[in-house]
């Protein structure tokens, strides 16, 4: 497949000449191929074989099929042959290899499931370095901070930290495994703060800062002092209410600064209908969820004002609109209690959805179908 | 974002085809790296054929066949991408589904290699529930949708498979309402029609309950000015999406929430008016992957006007041949 | 008195630290001049083109016309490359200025060299340092960098990063440009009210907007008269700080004159420059600037066949014959073209010249270089070894009217010894003694500045302002190595040493604002006058700019070469891309040997290592693919930068 390149049309002379100069390299690739098939068939097992899957994935390193075979290669290898390389070196060895493999190719499934396979390797030989791999892979998000594989990585990575800290921790004692587990967590939330600050775009930070948030109050609570270690996280995470206050302000700036950007919305959104949020609001204090929310619709209300001021036509802002749609329905649903879609929409709401026609043409037939009450305005669990 | 006249380009039907029936004639030095594609590429090319109704004509259905069946991995029990290869989900669902449209009984497979196959699929669930791609590991929700839809071309769904599935994929569903490759991955428009797609393979599509979250997602994917999707917030359109994002939005009967006359016209600005073939944007390389899923895409936008055979939006393959499947009830 | 100079010492340049084995052609011309400057006389009988000057424009346009196949000989009076934009050694500088101040150096004067104590007080060795005479900064996105890879030259160089700007505002250094030029920075900037972070952040869209884009060409169109100031002010509300930043800093606009799109255009440069090698805006060349550079071009002319010879200038030239004669008394036929830098004017052309640009107007570049015995680590980057001052017009004592830009480069740059810094700063004020005022004063600045961050007497200097209090009640220090405000009252008992003072003034044809480059005509370049009497086979080139960044140095380049060859179309348009695949293979197979070494990224450029964006067929195919799922490679980047990571 071919992503982001360029079309070049070439003249059939071009072609040909390309094709002839093409012929010597798809030579050797057949007869290595040719070689490093007939070698798995025979279920040779050797030094040698291994060199040979290492020149062909050089050259195609999503010949799945000979990933495989380095596998078997690597886990029948007569190891007693070269002494003073054992298992566990090769398994290293492969991982610089595919280093400079995912240098060149950082988005093949192939390679990426190849690391993991020598991981868990090492795991099973006790001889893994999860903190390395931390590096490695904190390196790549410093290159491409969206790249999917790049971030599924470090969650797994985070994942079997984790799981190797609490190995080592205390097997009796909770607390001793929560406080474990914080440490690395409050890391990753710190790691999602700065690539949010670099970039307010970055919705894989925020995706991931969702995830951490229940995880690291939830640990919290399980501590037996909480507030000793992380004193200035604890001031964050003590009620998911001052994680909700900390959040919508860390969103408010993101908001001014970039009000058409779609990450920021989503994850206002997010914070705005959780119910970890809602159930402490309304516990503390009945109606302090319908005043924040009165709140927030202000601020919006505000941003969207400045935005008309700028536009050429007097426009409303897209995304502001939506949000205010949005509070507007769940405030709606607060004071009324209403369950049914329709029952949600006022007059006013009314009016910003045949808004949003107008300015969000793409999207017409969803505020139709709202319109109408066949779609909700708002989230439905 | 005023309403402007779309202007929309003609389709080079007769392009695409020859751009299709091309593709094994110019080998070049990476024809031969894509080996390890080549099973989902005939399954890409045989489906664009269809689309645009002219299979038959064009590629002769024994040398498909055959092809198939040359690269079916005995040892496995599973076909791989190329003759040799080892056998993959991914390869295996392509050959099955390539079997399929010449075959719906599937009686070409033989009871022999049925079996095997039937097994090699159902070998690779995992307790979680989810689908690891071969005995290697990898896991993903592509994979738990490969696994359902190759034992619902193969009529072996059983609660025993379909429950635990099914119990991956919600637990992969992230607080926009969408879903990631796994539990706690971000969320990707290509996984949420495998998620999507295998749910309604399952007959489960009722677990999605707040369906205006997930198809507000879906429908804020077509972006400005170019009208075409993209697979993540502020990411670039691409005509792949073009597929994974309107056939999701139409197993939740949304399309509509959509602009299809803007995406109508971005898949065609991206067709290479010389030589046919769709790319990834305008101006960029052609492939066989991008030409089959920007015609599906047009399918399902109004088949009817192009001449084209209807597309399934779960299976990705002509409702003439779905139709005579058994659906899984739940 | 100055000592008795002994013979001038020639410091080696990048071009021959490398050894040609990098960079090896079927064909290995003799390196006339580089390695060894040839000390026989011409052997050749003739060429098409003959360069004198081996500045920087001049050897860029050697190097293009022989790559293009021309013939050209390039001489140069001087017994070291560069010509004007020459980097030289102590030493050599005390000969330039007396020379400069015996009227032998054409286009300068006023030259004044200081070196405070004898040589009991102040030990140092000549050639440890490497000091411009027109010292200049590259843009990560520049027409230059462009040529320097495509060329291949940048296989002779090596490059740093600078990412500090500092703005000198309000009797106080603010180094914000870090801070407000990203995204990042406005985001955690907690000085920066909501409004303001949302106005910038919607100048920064607007600027980063394509200029064909409706809307913003019709507000660029209306505002085209307009000063950059008022146009902030009024169509984005921001304030003088930020403008102060964009303006002078990140733009580099010399005064309050500059208009709105030329201003837009700078600002543009530097935001549009940040993340192509990584997260910086500007490279610097190690071990000098222009002066280097050239001689990189030098060597790639070299390899593609130019004759070089030092020491050797034109002394006739007879039109008809065609016949060019050398002060060593031989001669060579000229096919084509003679191009004359103006500092190597020969006599029987002096008044030819000074009749064509008698109708030009002539700007003075009037500049004070500063060695002290101090690195200045305190204004640099972790890892960096140099940085930008800028001094807005208004913000000096002086009151002056151009801004003040210093280019501050330390040991590590390899321009002077570890511990020292070497401070390049100039003005185009053009009342030469408001101008020296200016750059005294604008080191006065700075070195009070310097000195009060280095001070040990923490306790005096430092105040309740400096402190902020912590969720748990503790004082925490905001910033260490703040230029900071707060301390503006300290007044600093040392006077930092000094190695060299050097100050002298140049004068150009070229306008400040670059216009006469990129609008060249007859009646305002020098390039495009015709010299009749010599049937028009003499071209002048021109001094080199007041202009901070190499920006119309390439313009400069190509305005010459479509002069001799007619068109510019092939300006090196040289296919190397064979060479560059054997050299992906071998860095590949070089990687892969020694997969366990770390190196950071960022500290040098990206074209140090791999060779940017070099996207063979193979990579474009298999960087990204998979069967159901497609992978979003939608950014235009190079994924993970994945040329120029090493880990």
């Amino acid at each position: 497949m071919q992503h982001g390149i360029k079309r070049i049309n070439l003249s059939e002379e071009a072609k040909r000449a390309k094709l002839e100069k093409d012929k010597a390299k798809i030579v050797e690739y057949k007869q290595l191929s040719e070689k490093v098939f007939s070698l798995r068939d025979d279920e040779v097992y050797s030094f040698d074989a291994l060199k040979y899957t290492s020149v062909l994935l050089k050259m195609n390193p999503e010949f799945y099929t000979i990933w495989n075979y380095r596998r078997d290669i690597l886990t029948n290898l007569k190891y007693e042959q070269e002494p003073d390389n054992d298992y566990a070196w090769w398994l290293s060895y492969d991982l610089g290899f595919l280093m400079s493999l995912l240098k060149k190719f950082p988005k093949v499934y192939w390679i990426w499931n190849h690391r993991s396979w020598c991981l868990f390797e090492l795991v099973k030989l006790g001889k893994v370095n999860w903190q390395y791999e931390f590096g490695v892979v904190s390196k790549l998000l410093e290159l491409d901070s969206r790249n999917f594989h790049g971030w599924q990585y470090r969650r797994f990575v985070v994942e079997n930290i984790e799981l190797e800290s609490t190995k080592k921790a205390a097997p009796t004692n909770k607390s001793d495994e929560s406080s474990v587990l914080l440490e690395i967590d409050i890391n990753e939330f710190k790691y999602t703060t700065e690539k949010i600050s670099k970039n307010i775009s970055n919705f894989s930070a925020w995706h991931n800062r969702s995830k951490l948030i229940p995880k690291i109050y939830h640990l919290f609570q399980a501590l037996d002092s909480p507030n000793e270690k992380y004193p200035e996280v604890f001031e964050i995470f003590k009620s998911p209410q001052s994680i909700l206050n900390h959040e919508l302000e860390l969103i408010k700036t993101g908001m001014y600064m970039d009000a058409d950007d779609t990450s920021v919305w989503l994850y206002l959104y997010w914070l705005l209908t959780e119910k970890l949020f809602i159930d402490d609001l309304n516990k503390s204090k009945k109606g302090r969820y319908l005043s924040l929310l009165k709140e927030e619709l202000h601020i919006v209300e505000e941003l969207n004002k400045l935005e008309k001021d700028d536009h050429v036509e007097n426009w409303d802002n897209c995304w502001c609109l939506k949000t205010i749609v949005l509070i507007k329905g769940l405030i709606e649903k607060e004071e009324k209690g209403a369950t049914n879609p329709r029952d949600l929409l006022t007059n006013d709401i009314k009016n910003h959805l045949r808004t949003l026609i107008k300015i969000d043409p793409l999207r017409k037939g969803k505020y139709l179908d709202q319109l109408e009450g066949k779609a909700s305005i708002i989230p439905t669990i | 974002m005023t309403d402007t006249e779309v202007e929309i380009l003609p389709l080079l039907r007769e392009k695409h085809i020859n751009y299709i029936i091309e593709q094994d004639s110019h080998r070049s030095y990476e024809y031969w790296l894509s080996e390890h594609l080549r099973m989902n590429g005939l399954y890409w090319g045989v489906t664009a054929l269809l689309i645009m109704k002219s299979l038959d004509e064009s590629l002769p259905r024994s040398e498909v066949i055959d092809f198939v069946f040359s690269c079916w991995d005995s040892k496995a029990g599973g076909f791989g991408a190329f003759p040799r290869h080892d056998a993959h989900l991914l390869s295996t669902l392509s050959a099955l589904q390539i079997l399929k449209i010449y075959d719906t009984e599937l009686t070409i497979l033989g009871s022999e290699k049925r079996e095997q196959v039937v097994a090699f699929v159902k070998g690779l669930q995992l307790p979680s529930g989810c689908f690891q791609g071969d005995r290697f590991g990898e896991v993903d929700t592509r994979f738990v949708y490969n696994g359902l839809s190759s034992l619902s071309l193969l009529d072996e769904l059983t609660p025993e498979i379909v429950d635990p599935a099914v119990k991956f994929i919600m637990e992969c569903q992230n607080f926009d309402g969408s879903f990631g490759m796994l539990p706690g991955a971000e969320s990707h428009a290509a996984q949420v029609f495998t998620c999507v797609g295998a749910l309604a393979i399952a007959d489960k599509l009722h677990l999605i309950e707040d369906d205006t979250k997930l198809g507000s997602w879906l429908s804020e994917r077509q972006v400005l000015p170019s009208g075409g999707f993209n697979g993540r917030p502020e990411k670039l359109p691409d005509v792949c999406y073009s597929w994974w994002v309107l056939s999701s939005l139409s197993i939740l009967n949304k399309k509509h929430w959509v602009d299809l006359e803007k995406l109508e016209a971005f898949i065609l600005t991206c067709q290479d008016s010389k030589d046919g073939g769709i790319g990834d944007r305008p101006d960029n390389q052609t492939d066989i992957y991008h030409t089959c899923f920007g015609l599906a895409g047009l399918s399902l936008i109004d088949h009817e006007k192009y001449n084209f055979t209807e597309i399934d939006p779960v299976y990705c393959m002509p409702t003439e041949v779905t139709k005579t499947f058994k659906k899984w009830k739940s | 008195m100055m000592p008795p100079y002994q013979r001038t010492e020639r410091r080696k340049s990048m071009a021959e630290r490398r050894p040609s084995v990098s960079y090896t052609p079927p064909v290995i011309p003799h390196l006339a001049g580089l390695e060894k400057p040839q000390e026989l006389s011409l052997k050749l009988e003739e060429c098409d083109v003959l360069i004198m000057g081996t500045g920087l424009v001049e050897s860029i346009l050697a190097a293009s016309l022989s790559w293009q196949g021309v013939q050209v000989l390039h001489i140069d009076n001087k017994n070291y490359y560069g010509d004007s934009s020459s980097t030289l050694t102590i030493e050599q500088l005390k000969k330039w200025c007396m020379e400069v101040n015996q009227g032998r150096m054409q286009h300068f004067q006023d030259a004044q060299i200081y070196v405070p104590g004898g040589k009991t007080t102040n030990k140092f060795k000549s050639k440890d340092y490497g000091i411009d005479l027109t010292p200049k900064i590259m843009f990560c996105k520049s027409d230059l960098l462009s040529l320097l890879i495509k060329s291949r030259v940048y296989k002779y160089l090596e490059f740093q990063s600078l990412s500090n700007f500092h703005v000198f505002e309000n009797d106080d250094f603010s180094q914000k440009i870090t801070t407000q030029t990203s995204k990042e920075d406005i985001f955690t900037d907690k000085s920066l009210s909501l409004i303001t972070k949302r106005n910038l952040m919607k100048f920064l869209k607007f600027i980063l907007t394509d200029n064909k884009e409706p809307q913003k060409k019709k507000v660029l169109q209306e505002s085209s008269k307009s000063r950059i100031s008022d146009f902030l002010v009024s169509q984005f509300s921001l304030e003088k700080p930020q403008i102060n930043e964009l303006v002078y800093s990140i733009g580099l606009c010399i005064n309050e004159d500059t208009k709105t799109p030329e201003a837009l255009a700078k600002i543009k440069r530097f935001l549009s420059s940040f993340d192509v090698y990584g997260n910086f805006p500007v490279m610097v060349s190690k071990y000098g600037g222009p002066g280097e550079i050239s001689q990189g071009f030098c060597r790639s002319a070299a390899v593609a066949g130019t004759v070089y010879k030092l020491n050797t200038a034109l002394v006739d030239y007879d039109p008809k014959s065609k016949i060019a004669k050398f002060n060593d008394g031989s001669h060579v036929k000229i096919n084509e073209k003679i191009v004359v830098s103006p500092s190597q004017i020969p006599k029987f052309l002096q008044s030819s010249y000074n009749e064509i640009t008698a109708p030009l107007k002539q700007y003075s570049i009037t500049r004070l270089i500063t060695v002290v015995r101090r690195d200045c680590k305190e204004w640099m980057s972790e890892q960096e070894s140099s940085a930008i001052v800028v001094f807005p017009p208004h913000s000096l004592p002086t009151n002056n009217d151009q801004s003040v830009q210093v280019i501050i480069q330390n040991g590590g740059t390899g321009v002077c010894p570890e511990g020292q810094s070497i401070w390049f700063s100039h003005t185009s004020e053009q009342d030469l003694n408001r101008a020296k005022q200016d750059l005294e004063s604008a080191y006065g600045k700075m070195e009070t500045s310097l000195l009060r961050e280095s001070t040990s007497d923490l306790d005096e200097a430092f105040d309740d302002h400096d402190f902020v209090l912590s969720a748990q009640g503790t004082p925490v220090f905001i910033n260490s190595f703040k230029l900071g405000e707060s301390l503006s009252n300290f007044v600093p008992k040392e006077k930092l040493e000094i190695v060299c003072k050097l100050g002298y003034v140049q004068k150009t044809y070229v306008n400040p604002d670059l216009s006469n480059i990129f609008h060249a005509k007859p009646e305002n370049n020098v390039v495009l006058k015709n010299l009749e009497d010599a049937k028009n086979d003499i071209i002048f080139s021109n001094m080199p700019s007041a202009e901070l960044s190499y920006d119309g140095i390439i313009g400069e380049a190509k305005l010459i070469y479509q002069k001799i060859t007619g068109t510019d179309e092939d300006f090196f348009d040289v296919d190397f891309e064979d060479e560059d695949e054997e050299d992906n293979e071998y860095n590949e197979a070089h990687k892969v040997a020694s997969t366990t070494t770390m190196k950071s990224v960022g500290s040098s450029g990206g074209i140090v290592g791999g060779g940017p964006n070099s996207n063979t067929n193979l990579h474009a195919l298999s960087s990204d693919n998979e069967n159901v799922i497609e992978d979003d490679s939608d950014d235009d980047h190079n994924p993970f930068g994945a040329d120029e990571m090493e880990l």
